[in-house]
């Protein structure tokens, strides 16, 4: 029951400082602590200054790499914006020359319906002068037609039975004269 | 010999007399009627009045 | 309308005739239907109605000749009508006369005036185309108005025409 007790308890006579530990626990540490340092210092160091070295080799070759991919880009930019002041310059051109190609049409267009409405002008005016002509023709075998029904009918009426006994006898002795 | 003379009053005597108490009876007949296909109405590139069946006849052209 | 159908029925007409001894008689009566016919547009509808019976077409041309021409002729026109033939009357009318003429060594002479002609005009105007042409006339006079004056005669193939109306046309022509 009290082995613990035993075990843990110390000789009440040698406690110590309750801060500063004993002299001998002082060199034993500090020789024990400087030996590891040591060993650590010896093997250790090269060892992580290569894993620092490594690390920073690393970022700047990121960092260089970096800079060349602006490099790159920069370039690639600046090839874009010649091609693409070509492509602005081709389509330019294009639009110049369906521009003037419409213009042209447009030119050719306009004359061609003006000389189609000069001809139709024209064949108006003859076919307007021709109807003049046909009706004033027209009225006049109108006029001749009428006078001449007319005139049947009045000289129809001015036959009477013995104008046409006249010239039935006046046939008959004309045939039968020999003519 | 006296002419035949046949005047339109005997005529028309003749006709009614031998129409009288004539009366036609309705019989089945076949009436001829010729279907008039209208076809083949090219309308002008320029079809400003002319019946749309026209102009549809135009759009259908089988050069698609 | 084949003019070998108006021959048939020429000669069955003038054979049919000659036997009734009726010549003279029939073609002359023939002759004055055909003229009838041409003329008045009723007469013509009706005989050529398809949708009329025969029978009563028939009956048109009996009521109309009937008691007025020879008993030979009406059956003759029955005949035409009954066959359906009707629209040839005025040919085998035409010739009918022709044949019955030059039978009698005559030639058709169709004089159209505007009024009838008395018969003592009849003969001298027979005597004065026989003088002028040479030959004897089998005369057929036809009244007709469109003529309006004077005479028309058509000898054969010769036409002699002092009427009105032609005097009148070559006046307009002028016009």
């Amino acid at each position: 029951m009290n082995f613990y007790s035993i075990i843990a308890a110390e000789d009440p006579s040698l406690s110590h400082h309750w801060l500063f530990p004993e002299i001998g626990e002082i060199i034993y540490g500090g020789l024990a602590s400087l030996i590891i340092f040591g060993a650590l210092y010896k093997f250790g160091w090269p060892a992580a200054k290569k894993g620092l070295e490594a690390r920073t080799a690393k970022i700047q070759k990121e960092l260089d790499d970096a800079a060349a991919a602006l490099k790159q880009a920069t370039s690639d930019a600046a090839n874009i914006r010649t091609a693409l002041g070509d492509v602005a310059s081709e389509r330019a051109r294009i639009l110049a020359e369906a521009d003037a190609q419409a213009a042209a049409v447009l030119t050719e267009g306009r004359a061609r319906i003006a000389a189609e409405v000069a001809d139709m002008e024209a064949r108006a005016t003859a076919e307007i002068e021709a109807a003049r002509a046909r009706s004033g023709d027209e009225l006049r075998a109108e006029i001749a037609r009428l006078s001449a029904a007319a005139t049947t009918d009045a000289v129809r009426a001015a036959l009477d039975e013995r104008t046409q006994q006249e010239l039935i006898d006046g046939f008959i002795a004309k045939v039968g004269a020999g003519r | 010999m006296s002419e035949l003379t046949l005047s339109a009053a005997d005529i028309a005597a003749a006709i009614s007399k031998g129409l009288d108490g004539y009366t036609p009876s309705v019989e089945a007949r076949t009436v001829g009627r010729v279907a008039e296909i209208g076809d083949g109405i090219r309308a002008s590139a320029v079809c400003p009045t002319v019946r749309s069946t026209s102009c549809l006849s135009l759009k259908t052209a089988p050069w698609v | 309308m084949s003019s070998q159908q108006i021959t048939a029925y020429v000669t069955a007409m003038f054979e049919i005739a000659v036997a009734n001894d009726v010549l003279a008689t029939v073609e002359d009566e023939m002759f004055r239907l055909a003229r009838a016919y041409e003329t008045n547009e009723a007469l013509r509808g009706s005989l050529g109605d398809t949708s009329l019976p025969i029978e009563r077409r028939q009956k048109i041309v009996e009521q109309l000749l009937g008691g007025k021409a020879h008993n030979v002729t009406v059956q003759l026109a029955s005949m035409l009508v009954g066959t359906g033939h009707v629209s040839l009357l005025p040919q085998v009318a035409d010739a009918l006369v022709k044949r019955a003429s030059s039978e009698k060594q005559l030639e058709v002479a169709e004089v159209r005036t505007a009024v009838a002609l008395s018969d003592a005009q009849k003969t001298r105007l027979v005597d004065a185309l026989a003088k002028a042409t040479g030959k004897r006339v089998n005369l057929k006079v036809v009244v007709d108005p469109s003529v309006i004056g004077g005479v028309v005669a058509t000898v054969g193939d010769d036409v002699i025409d002092d009427s009105v109306r032609t005097r009148l046309d070559q006046v307009k022509a002028r016009l």
